[in-house]
């Protein structure tokens, strides 16, 4: 009988296996550490989660997407320094069967039931990019093609 | 003996391995502070490139690019316009200053208030156009108007078919040969373009290059 260990098939099938373990490990780590510290660690597919932010003169406003779906929100009026904070969950829906020119939508309700967002998500930095400094997420009301957008920063540690 | 010892290193060195990866992963800020977020918009602004020259093509300009023919042409031409103009895709080329253009049912969009479009396809029997959009009265006003100061009169008016609208016809002495097609419509450039579904009144102006 052929030794196995030693056959091409062997060697292949380890090598995946070596990456499958990698990956496992990796994502149970990754897991332990946001946790430990309550903050998302991003990789592919998990552009959008963490907190982002976005300024104007009257008032900053501040959500922080969570993994398992929930959302906290924030929102500070500047000129009074009044703080108005409200959690709730969300979904990102992305049904492109509709039309191909349409970008995914994000619905945000608070706990309330009132709708905190229900926007198109025109742009989110890519993982691994190394064109943008930071990330950048830009929400627009409309699917049309450079109207309205609001732009959102995740500032990386 | 040595067999085990390799295991044991080859283990070691793959999990610091994985907890090296997950290390240098890209975590966030668990709450952003005032003073980084404006840092960052500041910062972003800076980067930014200065403000576009102009809105919209001068006359000359558009009489110069009345003698290309094919797209190669007028992307060297357009290549000294780039403060103003970017490059859209293949065809098209829209002006870097926008603005709010409001629509026929008040809808108020913002987009560049310009455009050029020019004929990519290289089909044989394709017509060669080119025509500039503007999406705003008033920039298409202020080009008009510099248009009948180099000289162009009204010749008379004709159905166009690109445009699907009516089609004002200009000439000019000082530019022999060199017709100039104003038409508003809803319809700029059928089936192409950056807009393909357009709700407000575009002003499109072409130089036809007809030597007599």
């Amino acid at each position: 009988m052929k030794n196995i260990f030693g056959s091409r098939l062997f060697f292949i099938a380890s090598f995946f296996l070596i990456i499958g373990l990698f990956l496992w490990i990796r994502k149970c780590v990754d897991r332990g550490v946001e946790h430990i510290t309550g903050e998302e660690i991003i990789r592919e597919g998990d552009e959008l989660f963490g907190t982002w932010a976005s300024k104007t003169n009257e008032g900053m406003l501040q959500f922080h997407l969570k993994r398992d779906g929930s959302l906290s929100y924030m929102l500070i009026n500047l000129a009074t320094n009044d703080t108005n904070k409200s959690t709730g969950h969300y979904s990102v829906l992305n049904n492109r069967t509709a039309s191909p020119g349409y970008f995914p939508r994000i619905c945000a309700i608070s706990d309330n039931g009132d709708t905190l967002m229900n926007y198109y998500i025109q742009y989110v930095t890519p993982y691994n990019s190394t064109i943008d400094k930071y990330d950048r997420l830009i929400l627009s009301p409309h699917s049309m093609y450079d109207t309205v957008a609001w732009k959102f920063y995740r500032l990386k540690k | 003996m040595n067999y085990r010892f390799y295991f044991k290193i080859g283990l070691a060195s793959f999990l610091l391995f994985v907890l090296s990866t997950s290390c240098r992963s890209r975590s966030n800020e668990k709450s952003v502070k005032v003073e980084d977020l404006d840092r960052v918009m500041r910062e972003e602004k800076e980067a930014e490139s200065k403000e576009p020259v102009v809105s919209t093509l001068s006359v000359i300009d558009l009489v110069e690019l009345s003698n290309c023919k094919d797209a190669s042409c007028v992307q060297l031409f357009m290549k000294n316009k780039d403060q103003s103009f970017f490059y859209g895709k293949k065809g098209q080329f829209a002006s870097l200053n926008r603005g709010v253009v409001a629509d026929s049912s008040g809808n108020e969009l913002i987009m560049p208030f310009s455009t050029l479009y020019f004929e990519v396809n290289t089909n044989v029997g394709a017509t060669w156009r080119l025509a500039h959009i503007l999406n705003k009265k008033q920039l298409s006003d202020q080009l008009l108007a510099a248009f009948i100061s180099n000289g162009f009169a009204l010749q008379d008016s004709i159905r166009y078919y690109a445009t699907n609208a009516k089609c004002y016809r200009y000439t000019s002495e000082k530019f022999p040969g060199k017709y100039l097609y104003f038409s508003p419509t809803y319809k700029p450039w059928i089936r192409e373009g950056l807009y393909q579904n357009v709700t407000w009144l575009c002003y499109v102006f072409e130089i036809h290059d007809i030597k007599q």
